[in-house]
């Protein structure tokens, strides 16, 4: 989900204690977009099967077959 | 055989040394000495440790005059990433926030490799914080590249593949989060191995994601990756994600015939996501394979641009996790530019970090079943282009203008999803003269065949690790 401007401004100075300035924030408002893009298809592709610690609890099931 | 130890494998080192025709000492005192006039020009090292390596190499050489077996790695000199500690030293993760860190004993990872006889010769250099694929450090250096010392190493690990290429090690230890050993292999021309999740410990390790690193060997052979991954894989109880279990035989598993081998050829993975003579490459290589009697079919990776997202999220979100403290009380010490990649991590929803994690188990599921329910393993391109220019931003590739840094790990970070191993090796040489990498990649714990596929690859001449004019 797209995050406003503001909404970037306002975190940035409760997490640094600064805003950022307008080049900064601009890079991080593009690699967040891109990162979220993924996030719709990562809704649609999920099983109700699969719970966070899964991965890890596959490869250590692949690792006692072994 | 030559005189000069600086252009011996590991495997070559051990044993001239256990049937002493020379002495570690002989060994070490002639890669420090190479080390000293080629790292400085390369950027390799941010800590060389002649005093240690040398007390290490007299005891290796008592032992043999006493006729005790100093262990497999027997005199041969390593370098480690400056993300492990070694007692005594700082490890700075390639940052002047830790500068200081002083570590007050070994890791366990450093600490095997003693056991096993192995030579420490010191600390290499990395982009700051292992977060970034070019080798790029404001604060030790760039990490140059052998073959042209204007172009980047590739990263995380640019110390440890450019120390391989050149001699001043036997064998780097590098980390892998997202392609950090396989990209400087491939732009280097070295082999580097990225273990399966798990297997090799990290206790001691600075980390830049939990649940995405791996720690491993960058060598100039297949052979020498396996005898260091002998060493050092293995159940560490103090490292959260270590998996217990037996390790594969790394050693034994080279003799695997390559006639065995069922491979996967990922041509729609990476052709159209690299440059053509890297594709060429690949492709001459996957006919090869054929002909020397492997079965080869084609095989569709499922859901690339989805599994690219969610290990760009939880690689992400996990490196703010890391660096929160640093980031609020020291954002001023950060290469700017390795900062405003760790930023957007503090945005990252918890939901958008959980369906990440949710995902990545179907997919691994998917792809076992899927892909290495038909094939053993998988072959295709490790880096889309070869080593870029230290000042270039952006690549090109099939007409299409790309940031170098996304560039760089566009075929290597699925394979830190997964958790599967994957070993990185010469494919060939550019116009230009630079090494060109593919990638052979297996289900979790088949390291012992991906890094047998290159050895039997390297025995008829197939892979040839070639040396750099630097």
């Amino acid at each position: 989900m797209p995050i406003s401007d503001d909404s970037i401004k306002s975190r940035c100075e409760n997490i640094f204690g600064d805003p950022l300035d307008f080049e900064r924030r601009s890079l991080l408002i593009t690699t967040m977009e891109n990162m979220e893009k993924g996030h719709p298809q990562l809704r649609e592709h999920l099983s109700s099967k699969t719970e966070p610690a899964g991965h890890s609890g596959f490869l250590h099931s692949l690792a006692r077959e072994k | 055989m030559s005189n000069d130890p600086t252009t011996l494998t590991a495997a070559e080192i051990v044993t001239q040394i256990k049937d002493k025709a020379i002495s570690a000492v002989e060994v070490t005192e002639a890669h420090l000495e190479r080390s000293e006039k080629i790292g400085d020009v390369l950027n390799s090292w941010i800590k060389l440790d002649s005093e240690g390596a040398l007390k290490t190499a007299r005891e290796v050489d008592a032992a043999i005059a006493r006729g005790e077996d100093p262990g497999p790695l027997a005199g041969a000199p390593i370098g480690l990433k400056d993300l492990i500690d070694m007692e005594g030293l700082p490890t700075t993760a390639g940052s002047i926030i830790d500068k200081n860190n002083v570590a007050d004993s070994d890791a366990l990872l450093a600490r095997k490799i003693r056991r096993a006889g192995g030579v420490i010769l010191g600390k290499l250099n990395l982009h700051e914080f292992a977060f970034g694929p070019t080798g790029q450090n404001p604060h030790y250096g760039d990490q140059k590249n052998p073959w042209d010392t204007e172009r980047i190493t590739g990263g995380s690990s640019g110390g440890s593949g450019n120390s391989a290429a050149t001699g001043q090690v036997s064998i780097a230890i590098g980390s892998d989060t997202g392609g950090s050993i396989r990209i400087p292999a491939s732009l280097c021309g070295v082999v580097g191995h990225k273990p399966t999740h798990g297997l090799v410990t990290k206790s001691n390790c600075a980390p830049l994601s939990w649940s995405l690193d791996s720690f491993g060997p960058l060598a100039r052979s297949a052979r020498d990756c396996a005898l260091m991954m002998s060493a050092i894989a293995g159940h560490d109880p103090a490292d959260a994600s270590s998996i217990a279990c037996d390790p594969p035989d790394f050693m034994g598993g080279l003799s695997k015939p390559i006639e065995e081998f069922r491979v996967g050829h990922a041509r729609e993975y990476y052709e159209q996501r690299s440059e053509p003579p890297v594709a060429e490459a690949v492709n001459n290589l996957a006919k090869a394979v054929q002909e020397l009697g492997a079965k080869v079919v084609e095989v569709n990776i499922p859901d690339v641009e989805t599994a690219f997202h969610a290990a760009a999220v939880l690689m992400v979100a996990e490196a703010a996790a890391v660096h929160e403290k640093n980031i609020r009380d020291n954002a001023q010490d950060f290469d700017p530019a390795v900062l405003e990649r760790i930023r957007p991590g503090f945005f990252i929803s918890a939901t958008s970090y959980i369906q990440a994690l949710r995902f990545r188990e179907q997919w691994t599921k998917r792809i076992c079943q899927e892909v290495y329910g038909e094939v053993d393993l998988v072959l295709s391109a490790a880096t889309p282009i070869p080593a870029a220019f230290r000042s270039q931003t952006t690549g090109t590739v099939r007409g299409k203008e790309v940031e170098i840094r996304t560039l760089m790990i566009s075929l290597t970070r699925l394979w830190n999803f997964l958790g599967g191993p994957s070993t990185a090796f010469p494919s060939g040489m550019s116009d230009e003269g630079l090494p060109l990498g593919a990638q052979i990649m297996g289900a979790p714990f088949a390291d012992h065949h991906t890094l047998s596929f290159v050895h039997q690859l390297e025995q008829r001449g197939i892979v040839k690790v070639e040396k750099p004019p630097q």
